[in-house]
């Protein structure tokens, strides 16, 4: 670590703690605090989900599994192609409409309390553990990259995270990660641009690359810690499902977005665009470590080791500095999700509900940053109990197997199967949970399941991947299975909770008949008045928006680069009078969307 | 057939059953209408599924070739 790479480390260090920082002045409700204001554009939110993928274990694990079978490495981010549908058109209108703040406030609604409880206990142990894993990999990581203590490295990551998650929630979180998406991808390429050059050019790259290392899929069935259909249903439908449908820091995204077309957007994006280049940035460090052994430039390289030492092969004193930062970047981005999806739920799920109901929302706000401070704390505590003992380490990813498909399971029947009752879904749960625990103890349980992978391993290193078939199939069976023979289920209300038409979902959000008649914007000046909540626009643009009285429109400054930062949710009041191309907007939505009066506005309809 | 050609057809076949069941819900939500609002996004879901299927499928069977 030369002088420039440390100036360009601390300097990155600052620029994130400052950028962070800065939008804190954003954060005055828990709704800003939460949920960002519910005011960005889609492309924020992509490429924050997209940052919030790449942990900063990516680039170690993916190098590794780059480095020894390939281009095959990719497949575990190419397949969400397969849950998109269900995700569009099943559970996003429904999570969106419903305005649920929290997984386990949707059980509460679908199920009831006990579901709500069991949920929060079990979402805040995965996820405070998963803080605590973040801030151990990526210490590791740079342990081997700097030699340096692993917790010193944990806590200058924590503190510099907890201090703008803390003061600027949401939007510092999506801000940020914007910033480190930008870097991470970017870093990624350049690393093979480097590459690549150092070579002699893409053919002897090409050409250094064995045969089978070009194929975009390992094997079906072996090995038994890489075989694609292990791949496919432990990374494609498990952990996938788990991610879209139940990660409580994407909900928060996309609690986050203007609109649901913006939604809608993002989401096309993820998948479209950035899932495949996050795939080629963390993953080509292992396929020039490949091409770089084969031509002689390296020798006696071992996987787990490809990132850091292809890393340092090539990169030039500066040019270190900056990956090390975009490694950094991968788990800043991880981990303020995190956080501030546990403040969430320790606020919306135990303080709000347990401790202090009916609370003025200042008193839930500043919780709401303890809780932030805390999980960090927390989460950083882990990390000397996870290099003290590897079997809490390994607790935590059995835990977190063992857990998944139930809940996944849960969550799929709660939307999709309004038949789906309450004390089925806490036999799912707990009877999918003690099914996976149960195969700990006696793996052969899983072979019916195993399309003949062979183990690979004692007792929860058995079956690592097809396990999450075997949980998904018995967890799915007892949900399923109880619900038929429950007759006494409890009628309720379901209205929005489960798939259904999405003008019906529109409806009961708006509590009137959507607007759905295709407008366009308007650009207007603005006479701020004093009257609460009013939004009062000539006829002529109204009918340009195809709105009407009482439909929901955004307010927002016009400058698109700003992504929404400055902008507002209102209620057309009236369409009665006045100029073209002016509006009058209350003073009090001005403040809240912090929107400069002297500057032209855009308005749309949203329904 | 190479042990990860199967793979490839594996991951299409049931990946398709799981993405036609998304899409199946997506036209029961629209009233199985195909309003032209709507409309762009359910071809672009398909094609984006295909564009994945052409560029593994050129990968996996083509790279070892190149």
């Amino acid at each position: 670590m030369t002088a420039i790479d440390t100036t360009i480390l601390v300097a990155y260090f600052l620029f994130i703690l400052g950028f962070g920082a800065f939008f804190g002045k954003y954060a005055t409700t828990t709704k800003d605090f939460f949920f960002g204001g519910q005011r960005f554009s889609w492309w924020l939110i992509a490429m924050s989900c997209a940052s919030m993928v790449v942990g900063s274990y990516s680039f170690v694990k993916y190098s590794a599994v780059a480095y020894e079978f390939g281009f095959s490495s990719t497949q575990s981010y190419l397949n969400d192609w397969t849950l998109i549908p269900l995700w569009l058109f099943g559970w996003f209108p429904i999570i969106y409409y419903s305005r649920v703040q929290s997984i386990p406030e949707y059980m509460e609604r679908r199920f009831g309390p006990v579901t709500r409880i069991v949920i929060t206990v079990l979402l805040l142990v995965y996820m405070i553990g998963y803080i605590g894993i973040n801030f151990f990999t990526l210490g590791i990581a740079l342990n081997g990259l700097i030699p340096w203590s692993i917790f010193g490295w944990a806590v200058i990551i924590a503190v510099i995270t907890a201090v703008y998650v803390t003061f600027g929630g949401q939007t510092s979180v999506i801000m940020t990660d914007l910033v480190q998406g930008f870097l991470l991808i970017f870093a990624g390429f350049f690393l093979f641009f480097l590459g690549i050059h150092y070579l002699g050019g893409f053919d002897v790259f090409w050409n250094a690359l064995p045969p089978d290392h070009k194929t975009a899929f390992s094997p079906l069935t072996e090995p038994p810690d890489f075989a694609a259909v292990g791949i496919f249903w432990q990374d494609g439908v498990a952990n996938t499902a788990a991610f879209y449908f139940l990660n409580q820091g994407l909900i928060m995204r996309f609690l986050a977005v203007r609109s649901e077309a913006d939604g809608r957007r993002a989401v096309f994006t993820v998948v479209l665009l950035l899932m495949p280049l996050t795939a080629f940035a963390v993953s080509n460090a292992g396929w020039l470590g490949t091409a770089l052994v084969k031509v002689g430039l390296i020798q006696d390289l071992q996987p787990r080791d490809v990132f850091i030492r292809v890393t340092q092969f090539l990169c030039n004193p500066g040019i270190f500095g900056f990956i090390i930062a975009a490694l950094i970047a991968a788990l800043m981005s991880t981990v303020d999700a995190l956080i501030n999806a546990v403040s969430a739920i320790v606020v919306n799920d135990v303080w709000r509900p347990y401790i202090r109901p009916k609370a003025p929302d200042r008193h839930y706000l500043k919780v709401a940053r303890y809780a932030s401070i805390l999980a960090s704390i927390v989460g950083l505590a882990l990390v000397p109990v996870y290099m003290q003992f590897d079997s809490i380490y390994s607790a935590h990813a059995a835990f977190t197997a063992a857990i998944t498909p139930p809940l996944v399971s849960v969550i799929l029947l709660g939307f999709l199967w309004k038949r789906f009752t309450a004390r089925a879904a806490v036999a799912t749960m707990v009877g999918g949970t003690i099914a996976i625990a149960f195969s700990f103890f006696v793996p052969d349980v899983i072979i019916p399941f195993a399309h003949g992978v062979a183990a690979g391993g004692l007792h929860h290193h058995a079956f690592k991947f097809m396990r999450a078939l075997y949980g998904l199939v018995m967890s799915v069976g007892i949900g399923v299975a109880v619900s038929l023979l429950d007759r006494k289920a409890l009628a309720r209300d379901l209205r929005g909770l489960t798939v259904s038409p999405r003008v019906d979902l529109m409806r009961l959000f708006k509590g009137s008949e959507p607007n759905l008649r295709k407008g366009k914007p308007v650009l207007v000046t603005i006479r701020p008045v004093d009257e609460e909540g009013v939004v009062r626009m000539s006829a002529e643009d109204a009918d340009r928006m195809a709105a009407d009285p009482g439909d929901h429109i955004y307010v927002s400054d016009s400058r698109w680069w700003l992504g929404g930062l400055k902008s507002v949710h209102a209620v057309m009041t009236d369409a009665d009078g006045g100029k073209p191309g002016m509006a009058e907007v209350g003073r009090d939505l001005l403040k809240q969307g912090l929107l400069d009066p002297k500057r032209p506005l855009r308005i749309s309809k949203i329904l | 057939m190479h042990g990860s050609d199967a793979s490839f057809w594996y991951q299409y076949l049931v990946g398709s059953l799981i993405f036609g069941y998304g899409m199946y819900l997506g036209f029961r939500n629209h009233d199985w209408s195909f309003h032209k609002n709507e409309r762009g996004e359910f071809i672009l879901l398909v094609l984006i599924m295909l564009g994945y299927m052409a560029v593994q499928g050129f990968f996996q069977f083509l790279g070892p070739r190149l």
